[in-house]
């Protein structure tokens, strides 16, 4: 198998991307992780944008979508993995590997989701994201690796508990505050005209946040990926 | 004053609320030791049954 | 065992009516200022139970033995009964105080995520039994103690950008002597209550993981 030669090979990298690059092709053949995070996210903006929508409400918006759409999403992520995750650990690969692939294919989820509401959000609520996307891509990113790091841990935890797709918004959510009370910050700031440097404290503390957790999982990944 | 009585009240309350769980968990206890016992009867009365003690 | 439970009582009685009836009259905040006696020392025991539950779950993580999960359990039970006390008390004192119920100011903002986290920590417990269950608590047992200063952090953050309460803060400046005493006398009352409730629970979960394993062995 492709898995066991990338073992052989170039270790952990390799085994990564091999294991993204799976997960990936399945996705795109059943797009059932986007359309299960996609449309609810999409619902969520229309719903936010039909009441109070302009300037001033559009961070907040932005991340409770991106925060719900990832609650929800990730669940699904291990679900679907289910036989597969058993046959990943007997294979000799590294279970780091598993974890940083696992985050990475999620975060990748999840930045489509971003892009694709985006339009959306700069309709409905002010056409500022747009015209300062290219500001709004540190915090969109970095805040989006942090809902995709806790949530592939917190995610994977909880794979075998009951009710995981309740369970996981009402784990992450109290983790992820800092984060999400970060990244409205730098979103609201960047809306309202300020540059980027302007917003260093909050991306600070959104990549110390990134740096932790992601260390965290690592440290942990034969918690996360046993059975 | 309301407030402090609230408080206090409050305090004495959830440690009340506490010490119920405390006991609800004793009786699973219980009930789990009696089906222990009853279980260590069982399985005593099976043995004897397939490995007759010799008199 | 038995000691500790009468003195717990007799602490807690002395502590409180000493707060109640005899401790001074404070200046500027008068009888509401009283809750301190009971929000202070909630406030500690959350301390102890969740640096408890920490080092609990860590070291269950590290070495697998049964007893530090069976700490981290009951810990964390402890730990939401005070951070819920820490929440309600302090709530309570605010609204005479503050003129409000609540504040996003770091502390309680702090406050409230902890107890979300650890009633999560609970949750994880009781619907994901047995080891692999046990060890996925853990790991929010310590997760939750991670976040901590950065929930701190982000929290002064948003604080920066929204007004701040008026008036007083509960703690108000150093205290006297004699609203130190009758402190420390509740602060030893909810100890003494924190210890017994500890050992009881401790007691009956390692009773309860003697019983299944007879149970299922049988």
């Amino acid at each position: 198998m492709a898995v066991f030669e990338a073992r052989r090979a170039g270790g952990t990298f390799t085994t990564l991307l091999l294991i993204l690059a799976k997960d990936l092709r399945v996705e795109w053949r059943t797009r059932e992780i986007v359309t299960s995070m996609g449309l609810p996210a999409l619902l969520l903006v229309i719903v936010l944008g039909a009441g109070h929508a302009d300037a001033a409400s559009a961070p907040t918006a932005m991340w409770v979508t991106y925060a719900f759409s990832a609650a929800l999403g990730f669940a699904r992520t291990f679900a679907l993995e289910r036989g597969g995750l058993s046959a990943l650990r007997l294979a000799p690969v590294d279970g780091a590997a598993v974890v940083l692939a696992k985050t990475a294919s999620n975060w990748l989820t999840l930045l489509i989701v971003q892009l694709v509401s985006l339009p959306v959000f700069g309709a409905l609520f002010t056409e500022q994201i747009w015209t300062r996307v290219g500001a709004l891509a540190l915090p969109l990113l970095l805040g989006g690796l942090a809902l995709a790091v806790v949530g592939t841990l917190l995610g994977a935890l909880i794979m075998q508990t009951r009710l995981r797709e309740v369970l996981l918004p009402l784990l992450m959510l109290p983790v992820m505050l800092p984060a999400l009370i970060a990244a409205v910050g730098a979103t609201t700031a960047i809306l309202d005209g300020q540059p980027v440097r302007a917003v260093s404290a909050q991306l600070q503390l959104l990549l110390a946040f990134d740096i932790l957790f992601a260390a965290t999982s690592l440290l942990l990944f034969d918690v996360i990926v046993e059975e | 004053m309301g407030f402090v009585a609230a408080a206090y009240l409050v305090v004495v309350g959830l440690f009340a609320l506490y010490a119920l769980t405390v006991a609800a968990r004793q009786r699973l206890i219980g009930e789990l030791a009696e089906a222990a016992q009853d279980g260590a009867v069982a399985a005593e009365a099976k043995a004897s049954v397939r490995h007759p003690v010799s008199r | 065992m038995r000691l500790l439970l009468i003195s717990a009582g007799l602490l807690m009685i002395v502590g409180m009516t000493w707060a109640l009836a005899l401790a001074p009259d404070e200046a500027i905040q008068g009888f509401p200022q009283r809750i301190m006696y009971v929000h202070v020392p909630s406030v500690l025991m959350t301390y102890l139970a969740l640096g408890l539950c920490f080092v609990g779950s860590a070291l269950f993580l590290w070495r697998g033995d049964r007893r530090w999960d069976r700490l981290a359990h009951v810990c964390g039970e402890l730990g939401v009964l005070f951070v819920t006390m820490t929440l309600a008390t302090g709530t309570i004192w605010g609204r005479p105080v503050w003129g409000t119920w609540w504040t996003w100011d770091a502390r309680l903002t702090t406050t409230l995520m902890l107890w979300f986290i650890y009633v999560g920590y609970l949750v994880v417990r009781a619907w994901a039994p047995g080891t692999r269950g046990a060890r996925a608590a853990a790991v929010i047992g310590v997760i939750g103690i991670l976040d901590l200063p950065l929930i701190h952090w982000s929290a002064i953050l948003l604080r920066t950008l929204h007004p701040q309460p008026t008036v007083f803060r509960p703690e108000g400046p150093a205290l006297p002597a004699s609203m130190l005493a009758p402190l420390g006398v509740n602060v030893a009352a909810f100890l003494a209550i924190f210890l017994v409730l500890l050992f009881l629970r401790l007691r009956q979960e390692r009773t309860l993981d003697r019983l299944v394993t007879m149970v299922e062995g049988a």
